[in-house]
């Protein structure tokens, strides 16, 4: 259970990590932004607090030197500097190896030591603890000023913990000595749940406490508390005193409207006991209504808020976020159910319109339309705002062009478009190729871009959109562009082009991506040795999708990545030819038209097929898949249309749309052209998925055989 | 001092508490305090000074006292309460202010008592 929690810690500090640094590289731009600074300070207050709780001291006693910084920022008492942001960047990158060092072993100090003394030259004046102090002080909070006063809350919590609290490894007393270190607070720990001896598990917690804070820090801070418990343990927050709250008068509610406030006391009951006109804490305990402990902890509230009231005026209320946390495996255990059960649902869909039976074929309608819903549903919850990579790459961008003195900025849109899980992870790779190559060979250098009479800022735009049952993710430098002849230049002599060939821009640019190709003079430590775009083509072939590239010489470069939302599930068209099926992603598909023997002969073995005017090429499948039985009088043409071109798929039969559930094949088909899966039809037979872009470039091969 | 428990010629049962009443010796702290209480009427601690308690050691003297309290029994301790108590009540917000119901309304010897 330890092991879990702290796998459950190291998995939520990273998040926060991340947090932090997008924090940090928007603070470089806004630097007065009090929200970010808050923001900065409550990541570096979390990793600090829950990392002491799970025994990480290094972790805790480092951020704490950093977090005092930003509580000095917060305060007005510091200003941001490029120097404290560089820091504290340092900083998140130095917890980020401390969190990778295994618990308990010794750490190699010397980054945290060097970070620590630059931040001490930052503020000569600081009061800061010693060097590799394992001790972790308290957080020295400076005085209330008036602002803090006026934003003084007073809540009211019940922390009700798990009762394996203790055998995870949490010590709730230290949760609420966080909770002290936010204000002022009394705590009331509750006894009445502990039972007798023979009934006792004596490493379960039974106690509960009630804990009475009144704090500048708001509910989010408090929340943040039980971040690492929160799922397991029952938590109450309430505000029960502020500005907009106060009922203006002098003195707090009566015992009696408390109790009942907490659920410990009915109002039936309290004006029971009130027609006694005794006092009314004894009477509660006197009747047996009301524990003496609940009594004192009732008490404890009223005393508090009075004591408060006195002193503070108001404070936001802030709505806490409702989502659970849920192992990345189970949703991956999820979709693989959904998949099956769509495969299932076809099998039954097959069966029932076979049988002919109303009542079967409507139940069987109906269990397709809640699949589909369910399909939808748990498709859903794996997506993930592609924004939760970008920060990582600002700060890619930051780092490098610092490094080789050039001025970028980055610039993104469509952070909320969101993606599969697993894809948001396989792009990472490519991007960071990408990206390497727009700073490296694309933004020139500062003095060549203003004898160009461009800025002598260049910019990186990364940012993502849906298109259909994809995402376009697009990344544009304004550099110095593509260089068409030296790309060509190399091509020929790497014999990947022929030197006489007449080839588009678009062919020219796409030798980029030819595994060892580079036009770089020289191998900087970022890029140039031919590897990268490589690893990008791979990359994003095995997502299914597909890469695009425009250039205009001295402007810039724009790659654009076409990529599925999902890789598990699609819609499809499944066809036929001969025995066998074939399905096609339908989101290329525009049409279907038939293809009879005359019109094959009309088209003189050039494979071109008059539509309603147009004319479209096509590939007879039959031939390339080599199937070799009687051929029907009436073919289907399925015209897609892929990255702007239309282009025909000839099929015997269309057997119409169907839910592809998308199995990979094996290592023996990997070198497959056209192939890009397969699926398990509702009979129990295999239909290859068939990779469209990969045939039209066989298309347009044999468009220019004919020409 | 470990934790231990031996029984006196008036049949008052001792429970040492050793060095500590942690999470770690919270079952076998609950197991001789369980066997004391079948025995005898009258069982008391004897704290080491230096004694460190946790949480469970709060429940287990907690629940000793209630089960004490049911069987007609008396749990208390002898000579001074240890500091270590007075931390772990104080860290815990453990202090009872008030008396206690499961106690038959007594002040509570352990956490602070009625004030």
């Amino acid at each position: 259970m330890m092991e879990e929690a702290i796998a459950t810690y190291r998995e939520e500090a990273g998040e926060l990590l991340a947090e932090l640094e997008t924090s940090l590289l928007d603070l470089e731009e806004t630097p007065d932004d009090n929200d970010l600074i808050n923001r900065v300070f409550r990541a570096m207050h979390t990793i600090k607090g829950s990392g002491a709780m799970f025994g990480f001291d290094e972790i805790a006693s480092f951020t704490h030197e950093v977090e005092t910084v930003f509580d000095l920022v917060r305060n007005g008492k510091m200003t941001v500097t490029k120097r404290l942001l560089d820091l504290t960047l340092k900083s998140r990158d130095h917890i980020s190896y401390l969190l990778s060092c295994p618990l308990g072993e010794a750490v190699d100090r010397s980054d945290g030591d060097e970070i620590i003394t630059g931040l001490r030259q930052l503020v000569p004046q600081m009061d800061l603890p010693q060097k590799g102090s394992s001790e972790i002080p308290a957080i020295n909070l400076p005085g209330l000023s008036e602002d803090d006063l006026a934003n003084e809350t007073t809540w009211r919590i019940r922390f009700r913990p798990a009762p394996n609290i203790l055998m995870c490894g949490t010590n709730p007393i230290s949760l609420i000595n966080e909770l002290r270190a936010l204000g002022t607070a009394h705590v009331v720990a509750q006894f009445d749940e502990i039972p007798q001896l023979n009934e006792l598990v004596p490493e379960n917690c039974y106690i509960y406490w009630d804990i009475i804070l009144t704090t500048t820090r708001g509910e989010d801070a408090i929340r943040d508390v039980f971040i690492f418990v929160e799922d397991d343990c029952d938590i109450k927050i309430e505000l029960i005193d502020s500005s907009g709250l106060i009922d203006r008068e002098q003195g707090y509610k009566k015992l009696g409207d408390i109790l009942v406030e907490r659920g410990d006391l009915s109002p039936v009951e309290m004006q029971k006991v009130l027609m006694l006109q005794k006092r009314f804490g004894e009477l509660l305990v006197e009747q047996g209504v009301v524990s003496p402990e609940k009594v004192q902890s009732a008490l404890v509230e009223q005393q508090h808020v009075k004591g408060v009231r006195k002193e503070r005026s108001e404070a936001p209320q802030v709505e806490s976020a409702a989502s659970i946390r849920v192992p990345a495996e189970r949703l991956d255990q999820l979709i693989n159910l959904v998949g099956e059960m769509v495969t299932v649902q076809a099998h039954l869909s097959q069966v029932s319109m076979a049988g002919g039976d109303a009542t079967f074929i409507a139940i069987s309608e109906e269990v397709e339309r809640l699949t589909n819903e369910l399909r939808d549903t748990a498709l859903n919850i794996r997506m993930l705002p592609i924004g939760s990579t970008f920060s990582k790459f600002k700060r890619l961008v930051r780092d490098l062009s610092q490094e080789l003195g050039k001025q970028i900025e980055m610039e993104t849109f469509g952070a909320e478009t969101e993606l599969d899980k697993t894809v948001i992870e396989k792009l990472n790779d490519p991007l960071v190729h990408i990206i390497r190559n727009c700073i490296d060979h694309g933004i020139e250098m500062p003095e060549a871009r203003r004898a160009t009479g461009k800025a002598s800022h260049g910019t990186v735009y990364l940012g993502a959109e849906h298109s259909g049952d994809s995402v376009l993710v697009t990344i544009r430098d304004d550099g110095g562009g593509l260089d068409r002849d030296r790309i060509r230049a190399k091509a020929v002599e790497r014999g990947l082009l022929s030197a006489t060939a007449e080839v588009s821009d678009k062919e020219i640019y796409a030798q980029i991506f030819a595994p060892g190709f580079s036009t770089a003079e020289k191998v900087t430590s970022v890029s140039g040795r031919g590897v990268g775009m490589d690893v990008v083509k791979r990359g994003i072939d095995s997502l299914r999708g597909s890469i695009g590239v425009d250039s205009i010489r001295g402007a810039g470069t724009t790659i654009t990545l076409k990529i599925p939302l999902t890789l598990a599930i699609i819609d499809s068209l499944l066809v036929k030819i001969g025995k066998d099926h074939f399905v096609l992603p339908l989101a290329a598909v525009e049409e279907c038209v038939e293809l009879t023997a005359e019109d094959v002969k009309n088209s003189h073995g050039r494979n071109l097929a008059n539509v309603r005017g147009a004319i479209i090429p096509y590939i007879p499948l039959r031939e390339h898949f080599r199937i070799t039985d009687q051929r029907p009088e009436i073919e289907q043409i399925v015209i897609a249309d892929i990255h702007g071109t239309k282009v025909g798929f000839v099929v015997d039969h269309v057997v119409g749309e169907h839910q592809t559930v998308i199995k990979s094949l094996g290592k023996m088909y990997r070198d497959v052209k056209g192939v890009s899966g397969a699926t398990i039809l509702g009979d129990g037979t295999v239909a290859l998925i068939l990779d469209m872009g990969v045939l039209l470039q066989a298309v347009e091969k044999l468009e220019k055989d004919i020409m | 001092m470990l934790l231990n428990s031996s029984v006196r010629e008036d049949g008052e049962i001792i429970i040492t508490s050793g060095d500590q009443l942690t999470i770690e010796t919270a079952a076998e702290f609950s197991r001789i305090v369980c066997e004391a209480l079948e025995a005898s009427k009258n069982v008391a601690i004897e704290f080491e000074p230096a004694v460190k308690i946790d949480i469970t050691g709060v429940q287990v003297l907690c629940s000793a006292c209630k089960s004490a309290a049911q069987s007609g029994a008396t749990f208390a301790f002898h000579g001074a309460a240890p500091q270590g108590l007075a931390d772990i009540t104080a860290s815990s917000g453990a202090e009872r202010r008030a008396v206690c119901k499961h106690n038959n309304n007594s002040t509570c010897i352990w956490f602070g008592g009625a004030k």
